[in-house]
């Protein structure tokens, strides 16, 4: 059965679907890089630069729309009485969870939403990074299906779910003013960008949109492998990829492919590996790293954990060369991908409850 | 929360916490933070040190380009020999020989070194930097890879021709821009 055409959150999720993938490639036409209108990851090493948390000086940009994601959220769950401070859920396996989703994403050179636009932009390189996604999203379902669980998320007192939005306001106030002490690139990729104040209210929309919808790319992927074309997700992904490639087309932006692609390196394998642990580990910790900034924003401190562990992940990945580049993988990066996957082995491990 | 006397004294002291920071920020000069001033020290010392590199650089090769540019391709394949000797590695070593290179129409061996300078330094294929070569790049590209291809085409076992348009592939790929 396919969802109500008369339920409202229906609509939502299909809004939040088209938003982020018109949306996705626009940015990119405004002067983000080429197939990265929105990159959480490459956004996340770009942030991290600019804190000094690595020295490429052609990565060091603070992106407003990831700004907007987590001020999008929160205000939307406010308004909507949905913030709740909460956490205590395993909160150092997901601070490391939340690097290692950088350093997968950095192997492949993009986080899943890019993953699409790349492929709607016809990247035929992706094709082994989709292959990757969903297998790490299948391997996840099935140890969620054996018993693995990070625990309960209990409500917290001293409202700690602020911290993480609290911190964004702050980079909103750095971003504004540009104190000496952040770092903004004049080169490279870092330095393309669109107009501040489109790219903030763009984060803040798609911000907003994904609260209400709670759309994500690995959701919507476990969703479809869980319920087919019976969960609204599945339709709202259906959205965000032909919204995506519908503007590639109309924009120019479309080059089908595998060759002289943007930002893409032609290893396959590892592409395969690096989404494979980003959807795996995904699922393990209840979204990717898109929906842990939009939980960060509706009060969850262990998502916040999560993104605190990706501000990190985004200066290692830089500082120790493990990021992938058009030249291909380095042996750091196939090295952490390795530990990466040791982990969530290591984490299936540990937190599987055998009672059941 | 009002009422207790011990919360009082917490908010009291929140504030006057925050005011003595609003008036440490909003009183302090630019020499008065030395970490702030250090760290814009170094800004600025990244950007004097990349200015000087480029005028080295510069410096450093304007024989190359002069012979290059009276038509002294082989006098300036030499030179650039040279000048390898005595700064070994140099990515605008590569450039420069590829450059040349495409000049005389050895195009399989200018795309490796073109593909070799823009691994080292992704400068040259940047518009906003002033080292790009994205024209010099874009025609080697353009021309060589297709003529490259179609060599490998007639010799599919040749593994050098291979590697030239892989090393192809990857320039087109970091002119068609992206994340890095």
């Amino acid at each position: 059965m396919s969802p109500s055409l008369y339920d409202r959150h229906f609509w939502v999720i299909l809004a939040a679907g088209v938003g982020l993938g018109v949306l996705g490639v626009l940015l990119a036409v405004w002067g983000n890089p080429q197939n990265s209108g929105i990159c959480v990851s490459c956004f996340i090493e770009n942030s991290s630069g600019a804190l000094g948390l690595h020295d490429n000086e052609r990565m060091q940009y603070l992106r407003p729309e990831l700004i907007g994601f987590v001020l999008g959220s929160i205000f939307c769950a406010s308004v909507f009485r949905e913030f709740r401070s909460r956490g205590g859920s395993a909160p150092l396996a997901r601070l490391v969870s939340g690097v290692f989703l950088i350093v997968g994403s950095a192997v492949f050179i993009g986080c899943p939403i890019k993953l699409f636009l790349r492929l709607t932009a016809g990247d035929l390189t992706a094709i082994a990074g989709v292959v990757g996604l969903f297998a790490g999203v299948w391997l996840g379902l099935q140890g969620l299906a054996r018993g693995i669980d990070l625990g309960r998320t209990e409500d917290e007192r001293g409202a700690t779910g602020l911290l993480v939005p609290a911190g964004f306001v702050l980079l909103l106030v750095f971003l504004l003013a540009r104190p000496a002490f952040i770092f903004f690139s004049e080169r490279g990729s870092a330095a393309q960008h669109a107009p501040l104040m489109i790219s903030l209210l763009v984060g803040l929309l798609l911000g907003a949109l994904a609260q209400r919808s709670r759309f994500c790319i690995t959701g919507s992927v476990r969703d479809g492998l869980l319920m087919g074309s019976r969960s609204p997700l599945f339709w709202g992904f259906f959205a965000f990829l032909l919204g995506a490639f519908g503007t590639n087309l109309v924009m120019g932006r479309f080059s089908f492919g595998f060759y002289g692609q943007p930002g893409a390196h032609l290893e396959h394998l590892w592409s395969f590996l690096g989404m494979l642990l980003v959807g795996w580990l995904s699922v393990l910790i209840g979204g990717c790293p898109f929906r842990q900034l939009i939980k960060a924003g509706e009060g969850d401190a262990d998502a916040g954990l999560a993104v605190v562990g990706m501000l990190l992940g985004g200066g290692l990945v830089q500082s120790w060369g493990i990021a992938a580049t058009a030249a291909g993988v380095t042996l750091a990066g196939k090295v952490s991908v390795l530990v990466g996957l040791a982990f969530v082995l290591g984490l299936s491990l540990l937190f599987r409850d055998r009672t059941a | 929360m009002l009422r207790d006397r011990f919360d009082q004294l917490m908010i009291a002291s929140l504030v006057v916490v925050l005011l003595f920071a609003a008036v440490l920020l909003a009183g302090a000069g630019p020499g008065e933070n030395n970490r702030a001033a250090s760290v814009m020290n170094r800004q600025l010392e990244r950007e004097m040190l990349y200015q000087a590199r480029v005028a080295f650089i510069e410096r450093h090769y304007s024989p190359v380009v002069a012979l290059r540019n009276s038509g002294a391709l082989q006098e300036a394949l030499l030179k650039l020999e040279e000048l390898g000797r005595t700064l070994p590695g140099a990515a605008h070593n590569d450039l420069m020989s590829g450059d040349i290179l495409l000049r005389m129409g050895h195009f399989d061996r200018a795309l490796t070194k073109l593909a070799a300078a823009v691994r080292r330094n992704a400068d040259y294929v940047d518009p906003a930097s002033p080292l790009s070569q994205r024209p010099l790049v874009e025609s080697a590209v353009s021309e060589g890879l297709p003529l490259v291809r179609d060599r490998l085409r007639s010799q599919p076992d040749s593994r050098s021709l291979a590697q030239v348009v892989k090393d192809g592939y990857y320039l087109q790929s970091r002119l068609a821009g992206g994340c890095e």
